[in-house]
């Protein structure tokens, strides 16, 4: 299937948003984007509940949420989930931008960062990009997640990073 | 060739179909932000509420809030105090954590009041004092 062909509307969202207003605001823009399902909850803790009892393709999430953030949520999912549940693409939401910020969310395998103030443009792009042109995924022993990389550069030396398993190649 | 219109037409009316949500999505955000000067102004007074019946957990909760609510909408200054409030009411030194967190009340309240909306405003002044003072009491500027 061409890129072109793809839609949300079989897709499946799940997203964290510990404010009412914010989470209203997101569903109802998901819903203009024609996506199948949506899910929503508060929390981490919520989070995983619903990723854990239902399928789920995609997952768009605030940084700052009321007890464990959106970072949080990141790390333990690549971290301590197995596949296919692990893969599960993440959208993360913040204000902020600095680069520490943005190494933060990179490191813990969140496919595509979306600053607020959003605009749907950036949004629908962001979750096309997360759920229909993804990147290579990454096991290795201490980074768990989409490829950093977005940019294929040819090298002309041996690819040096190592996966946890010796018969996946990377 | 058929071929290639046939490609042609898939493309193009994907183009078509993401132009329709993007401007659906469009509405609903701007039909939303038409009305949020009256959402802040209510979160606020709930805010206040909660700081004066020393409902730090309940406070923490709106003002969090209106930091995520707030950078969508356009009121950059009004979110970055939010931030600020935040962080003070995280404090464990109470007494400081009174006073910082009236001055921050009082700079949001003046922000909603003057519709001080972004930082290139008054509230970015306002907000950049604060901020230094907090900074003086130990609290940081940005989430954690």
């Amino acid at each position: 299937m061409s890129e072109h062909q793809h839609s949300f509307n079989s897709s499946t969202i799940l997203i964290i948003e510990d404010s009412e207003l914010m989470r209203s605001l997101i569903g109802k823009v998901l819903r203009a984007f024609d996506f199948g399902k949506i899910e929503s909850v508060e929390d981490v803790a919520s989070a995983f509940a619903v990723l854990e009892r239902a399928k789920t393709d995609i997952v768009l999430t605030d940084w700052l949420l009321e007890g464990p953030s959106g970072l949080d949520f990141a790390s333990k999912l690549r971290r301590n989930y197995e596949d296919p549940l692990r893969r599960t693409p993440i959208v993360m939401c913040t204000a902020y931008t600095d680069l520490a910020r943005i190494f933060a969310a990179r490191d813990a395998g969140v496919n595509e960062i979306l600053t607020k103030p959003f605009s749907p443009q950036r949004m629908y792009d962001a979750l096309f990009n997360a759920l229909f042109r993804p990147r290579r995924f990454i096991e290795s022993a201490d980074f768990v997640g989409p490829d950093r990389r977005r940019k294929q550069v040819p090298i002309d030396f041996p690819d040096r990073r190592t996966s946890i398993d010796p018969s996946v190649a990377i | 060739m058929q071929a290639r219109e046939a490609t042609l037409h898939i493309v193009m009316t994907a183009n078509q179909n993401k132009e329709k949500a993007i401007n659906r999505a469009k509405k609903v955000i701007e039909s939303t932000e038409a009305d949020y000067d009256k959402v802040l102004a209510n979160t606020l007074a709930e805010l206040d509420d909660a700081v004066r019946a020393n409902n730090f957990e309940t406070a923490t909760r709106v003002a969090q809030n209106i930091a995520g609510e707030a950078s969508q909408f356009g009121w950059a200054a009004a979110a970055d105090v939010a931030v600020t409030l935040r962080n003070i009411l995280e404090s464990p030194e109470l007494e400081m954590r009174n006073q910082a967190s009236e001055l921050a009340l009082s700079s949001l309240r003046l922000i909603v009041s003057k519709k001080w909306k972004d930082e290139s405003s008054n509230g970015g002044v306002l907000m950049q004092s604060l901020q230094r003072m907090a900074a003086k009491l130990g609290v940081s500027e940005t989430p954690h």
